[in-house]
């Protein structure tokens, strides 16, 4: 027991005071009686009749002594310290993107803001502690056992919800390691949904008849020679069954070289039921028979929903890339070029450079020379040009040993050992003899980065009747991919890849006349490795989720990458990216929904630009999702933490002990004189 | 003190009524009082035969006829009382409480005139310390009662009184001859007893009349310590001078005491027939009168 104010004690001399007044001799009012007599008999009676009667002014005295001395020890304020069960509060607010909802003028998380600051005001007024964890993408504990309501107040000013999920595993393992604190804490938990096994956690769901129409996605395909397009469409706990919606469709379209929207629409789609409905439409029959688009949108036109963030969606179709690639031969067989404009995206420009000195001076006029920049991919096949072009990937097929040792030597490290020569067969130098060289996969073919050029194309059975052994540094980045040589023993390098800051340069050392690999199977589909692995798709999918990784993949020789979009926060927009490591990958997430342009700026080439939509997760979208389980948080075992010092006042009882003493002596002396 | 103690109503009233004296006494002649001794009064009192000497005038002759036998009427005789009362003149008597000297006074008075009115002789003894003094001397008759009422009224009370030495020092104490009153509060520790069984001793009806006032009847409504000072005692190292703190409890206890002390004369007076009266001088004294003398028989 400690006292607040120690001085109070000096109302100890109350106690002095009042053995002063019993023992001066107290003024005796005189009365003149006729006798004394009976007064002196009565005394035996009062002896028989109250034998404690001493006693009993004893008592009093006793009384008075003990409220003097209890009103002494009133103002010295005495307190009890003692150890409490602290009924700790740690909350969990979700900013989901399901938080978001609204319904009459308040969204769920507004609501549950406002909760939650009642609860802090309630909690830290029994001095407790209040710690908040905000579940968004990330969870991050934001306000961390305070006893004070205006930080917490201060705390959740400025939270929002996300257009992502939530961690809601990462915010339990921070309640957890909260709940050491004090294993006697509350944990609520503040969602838009209800969990079937909540857990030690209480669950505060703050949908109120939210309801929900989404375009979960979209899809395309060529239906009679036109387009068809499927879009999903959700309603989840919509009022009556949710009725009919509308949906509208802009689709963009090249015409004349120009981009031109087309409206078409809106198409009634009933959603009876609640659910997933799949809607189709054909381009044909509903407006404007279309066979390719740019991009199309989607939008819900008379939806009235509490979330209207899902309710449009941008379908890009998927291959939208092109590759410009040039080839350069002088002859005019070509394995190449016919692979090389099969490929998915490619724009193939072939030279050949016979027609520089044909005869016939129509076609001799119509000669280009070739292009030293502007492509993604540089074939060169038996011909070498002055300079090693720097904006795209260089295939050398077949290249001339001497010359190459002369121009590039020293830039590539890459030199020619003498020619190694089979048994050719005069009219046909590809056919080979039983003895003629041998292809096999390079040391390097299986590294990491190169595994994708020889997959599915096994160079074993192929053969050649001559080849030259490439010779590199092998510190010069330079991987051998495919051997040739005897039967036995193939260790010529006769393929050598190079990945400099994602230009990538190959160089085969194989005239394809005198060889049987353009008749193999395997050709096509190692020409169409290479390609994939010599052209960068910027975008590997056009539709990302709010807070999904997006790669993105920048080309060779793009000098800066830049991210638009209209969601985007002022802040962060444009998103650039620059100083490329040679990866060239770059991983972000997007944290608002909406459509996003990705831009590549070039030294010595146009920007190329590609599109994608970054949509609301389907889970969020789900209104009428029921968690499961929530992650589990396993209360500590109790370890005597949680506790808190507390001051227990006992003014009260004091008060009621002073008024029971004051009373039981009125009671005494009443009883004593009346 | 100088003040009418009785007036003309009040004396009017006891014209009503008259003594009555409960044993035969012997007295002297000429009163009104009825003995148990035979007289030539006119009430018929019994009959005895007939002895030679008798007056034959008293002789019945119907019982002659009837027996055969000579009987004489015999009726009884009256005689003269001497009423003694005997007056606390002590200061307990009066300095506490004036009603109280006031209606001894006047009970002294009432119970002389029903004397006088009876023809019987009456003393009016004032006792002071050890004696019994009577300055009124012997009074017979209503004009004797009325020229010795003054003297009541002057009467002072003060100092102590010792009934015992009184009354057995009163020279004319007589032997068989009438009522013999005290009227005291007798809140005295001398042996009033002794006083009362000399009485009876002298063949005296004796009656005893307490008077007490209001406040020692229910004493104090104020509680708390008092200094209750004795009104006979003398400085105040007497030792009936008390100080004590006043209680509930002790106002109880003197009312047990007081209701024992009562009973305590009370059984006393009836164990010796003595006539014994306890007075609130709070009341009127007529009511006393009227009241308690009728219901004890003393008038009638």
């Amino acid at each position: 027991m400690n006292l607040l104010i120690p001085l109070g004690l000096l109302g100890l001399i109350g106690l002095i005071i009042l053995i002063f007044i019993y023992i001066l001799k107290p003024k005796y009012e005189e009365k003149i009686l006729s006798s004394t007599l009976i007064w002196k008999l009565s005394l035996k009676y009062i002896k028989r009749k109250a034998p404690w009667q001493w006693l009993k002014n004893s008592v009093i005295f006793l009384l008075q002594f003990l409220t003097v001395a209890l009103l002494a020890f009133m103002m010295a304020r005495p307190i009890f310290a003692r150890s409490i069960e602290a009924e700790d509060v740690i909350i969990a607010l979700e900013t989901s993107a399901g938080m978001r909802a609204e319904t009459g003028g308040a969204t769920r998380l507004s609501r549950a803001v406002e909760e939650i600051k009642k609860i802090t005001k309630e909690t830290v007024e029994k001095s407790n502690k209040v710690s908040i964890i905000l579940a968004g993408e990330e969870a991050r504990l934001i306000v961390d056992q305070t006893q004070n309501a205006d930080t917490a107040e201060w705390a959740l000013r400025n939270v929002s919800a996300s257009f992502g999920g939530a961690d809601l595993d990462a915010a339990a393992k921070l309640a957890e390691t909260q709940l050491k604190n004090n294993p006697n804490s509350r944990i609520v938990f503040f969602t838009c949904r209800n969990y079937a096994d909540p857990g030690v956690a209480e669950i505060r769901n703050m949908s109120v008849g939210d309801w929900n129409a989404a375009i979960l996605g979209a899809n395309y395909g060529l239906k009679n020679g036109f387009l068809a397009f499927t879009v999903g469409i959700a309603n989840y706990n919509a009022p009556n069954g949710g009725g009919a919606l509308n949906i509208r469709a802009d689709i963009d379209i090249i015409e004349n070289g120009a981009v031109r929207s087309v409206a078409m629409g809106p198409f009634p789609v009933a959603l009876d039921g609640g659910g997933r409905t799949d809607f189709e439409f054909n381009t044909a029959v509903s407006g404007k028979p279309l066979t390719a688009f740019e991009s199309a949108k989607f939008s819900l036109a008379n939806a009235d929903d509490s979330f209207p963030y899902d309710n449009a969606f941008f379908l890009i179709p998927e291959k939208d890339e092109r590759f410009k690639v040039q080839i350069v031969s002088p002859t005019a067989v070509n394995y190449l070029r016919s692979i090389l404009e099969m490929q998915s995206g490619s724009a193939v420009t072939f030279i050949d450079l016979s027609v520089e000195n044909h005869p016939d001076p129509n076609i001799a006029q119509n000669y280009r020379p070739p292009a030293a920049e502007g492509y993604d991919l540089y074939v060169y096949e038996n011909y070498l040009p002055e300079e090693i072009p720097g904006d795209g990937s260089v295939w050398f097929v077949n290249p001339d040993a001497e010359l190459f040792a002369e121009r590039y030597a020293r830039e590539t490290g890459v030199t020619f050992l003498s020619e190694r020569v089979g048994t050719i067969y005069p009219g046909n130098p590809a056919k080979t003899a039983e003895n003629a060289f041998k292809f096999a996969a390079g040391a390097d073919a299986a590294a990491a980065g190169y595994e994708a050029v020889l997959n599915f194309a096994d160079p074993t059975g192929i053969s050649a009747t001559k080849y030259r052994p490439i010779d590199f540094d092998k510190n010069s980045g330079w991987a051998s991919i495919m051997l040739c040589g005897s039967a036995e023993n193939a260790t010529d390098t006769v393929f050598a890849l190079k990945n400099e800051a994602g230009i990538k340069t190959a160089v085969l050392s194989v005239d394809l006349r005198f060889t049987d690999m353009p008749l193999n199977l395997m050709w096509p589909v190692f020409i169409s490795n290479l390609y994939e692995y010599s052209t960068v798709t910027t975008l590997k999918k056009h539709v990302y989720d709010v807070g999904e990784t997006i790669n993105l993949r920048t080309k060779p020789t793009a000098v800066e990458l830049t991210v638009t979009g209209a969601g985007q926060p002022a802040e962060r927009r444009p998103l650039t990216f620059g100083n490329f490591s040679v990866s060239n990958e770059i991983e972000y997430k997007e944290s608002v929904p909406g459509l996003y342009t990705a831009a590549q700026i070039f030294d010595r080439k146009e920007p190329a630009t590609d599109m994608f939509f970054v949509k609301i997760p389907e889970s969020e979208s789900d209104f009428a999702r029921t968690g499961q389980r929530l992650p589990p948080i396993a209360a500590p075992s109790d370890t005597g933490a949680g506790t808190i010092d507390d001051n227990y006042d006992i003014y009260v009882y004091l008060a009621a002990a002073l008024l029971a003493l004051t009373t039981l002596e009125w009671g005494l002396q009443y009883r004593e004189q009346f | 003190m100088k003040e009418r103690i009785i007036d003309d109503d009040f004396i009017c009233r006891l014209e009503t009524m008259a003594l009555y004296l409960q044993n035969p006494m012997r007295g002297f002649f000429g009163g009104n009082h009825r003995t148990d001794s035979y007289g030539q009064t006119v009430e018929f009192a019994d009959f005895r035969e007939y002895v030679l000497g008798d007056d034959i005038r008293y002789v019945d002759w119907n019982l002659y006829g009837r027996f055969e036998k000579h009987f004489v009427r015999l009726f009884a005789d009256e005689r003269q009382m001497h009423m003694r009362i005997f007056l606390d003149c002590s200061a307990s008597m009066e300095k506490a409480d004036r009603e109280k000297a006031r209606f001894a006074l006047r009970a002294t008075a009432a119970l002389g005139f029903l004397s006088a009115q009876n023809m019987d002789k009456t003393s009016f003894l004032f006792m002071k310390g050890g004696f019994a003094d009577n300055p009124c001397g012997l009074m017979t008759g209503k004009n004797s009662f009325y020229l010795n009422l003054a003297r009541l009224e002057e009467l002072e009370f003060k100092g102590e009184t010792d009934i015992e030495k009184a009354v057995t020092n009163y020279s004319d104490d007589g032997t068989n001859d009438g009522l013999t009153v005290i009227i005291s509060d007798f809140l005295t520790e001398s042996d009033w007893k002794k006083a009362v069984d000399y009485l009876i001793f002298r063949k005296r009806q004796v009656m005893l009349i307490q008077v007490l006032s209001p406040e020692e009847l229910n004493p104090f409504n104020n509680n708390g310590r008092m200094f209750l000072r004795d009104a006979e005692a003398g400085d105040i190292t007497d030792e009936r001078h008390m100080k004590m703190k006043i209680t509930k409890a002790h106002i109880e206890a003197y009312r047990d005491a007081l209701r024992d002390f009562k009973a305590g004369i009370k059984a006393f007076c009836a164990s010796r027939g003595v006539t014994f009266l306890s007075a609130d001088c709070g009341e009127p004294v007529d009511r006393f009168l009227f009241r308690e003398l009728l219901t004890a028989g003393t008038v009638r």
